[in-house]
């Protein structure tokens, strides 16, 4: 990670901007939308994708600490994804999502409920907080 | 069915708004199939996606909106940039790092 950063450091312009954007490991709800409201059916575990978070900032505070960046901003924000069916979102993290979110089988169970109660066209939602961090090139 | 990818498009507008990405000339890193690359191709001079799985650069590539001619997709690596010294004014790691 320290490599890459510093070879961001190399193509970038003198006082150029490094933009790390990416999402928290913090636990947020998956929450069922139906024509009646929304529901949370329970809180995924983001722990798992927590060592890479502090490995980024880590990697991040060193490049800092060698003088090639200087930090200028920090904002947090959230970022929603909306899912037709809970068989798309479980498939999303099955696959791509493997390593960095766990859903209980409760959390799954109480989701298929609340899905198949709803009328009209339901969807699933979890919204993810995010951050974005500016770094100057020194 | 793929899922809808922050619709609001707050992602985009921070990306663009904190790193100031306006007629600038932009790196992204771990482009992937490119999703954000055309938000902020919208506002910024001219972007260089970079990314190392090669099924994603091309869905990127073929999903080009015709309004956007200054976007260019590479294969790569972040540890290992094709690119000479000192070209970008933005390097962005969106969900990537």
């Amino acid at each position: 990670m320290v490599h890459a950063l510093t070879e961001s450091w190399r193509v970038l312009k003198s006082g150029g901007t490094l933009v790390d954007l990416r999402p928290i490991s913090v636990d947020v709800p998956l929450l069922v939308l139906t024509e009646d409201g929304w529901m949370p059916a329970g809180f995924p575990d983001q722990s798992p994708d927590r060592e890479n978070d502090l490995a980024c900032d880590r990697s991040l505070r060193q490049v800092v600490d060698e003088g090639r960046f200087a930090w200028q901003s920090r904002r947090y924000f959230y970022s929603h994804n909306y899912w037709n069916s809970i068989e798309d979102l479980k498939e999303e993290i099955d696959g791509r999502w493997k390593d960095d979110i766990l859903v209980a089988p409760d959390t799954w169970e109480q989701a298929q409920r609340l899905f198949a109660r709803g009328r009209g066209e339901n969807r699933v939602q979890i919204a993810f907080r995010k951050k974005v961090s500016t770094y100057q090139k020194v | 069915m793929k899922p809808l990818r922050d619709p609001d498009g707050n992602e985009a507008r921070h990306a663009i708004r904190f790193g100031q990405v306006r007629d600038k000339v932009v790196l992204e890193l771990g482009c992937g199939n490119g999703w954000l690359t055309w938000q902020v191709a919208g506002d910024a001079g001219r972007v260089f996606g970079l990314d190392p799985c090669l099924a994603d650069l091309q869905e990127g590539r073929n999903s080009q909106p015709d309004r956007y001619t200054q976007v260019w997709f590479a294969g790569g690596m972040a540890e290992h940039l094709p690119f000479a010294s000192g070209i970008f004014d933005v390097a962005l790691y969106a969900n990537a790092l």
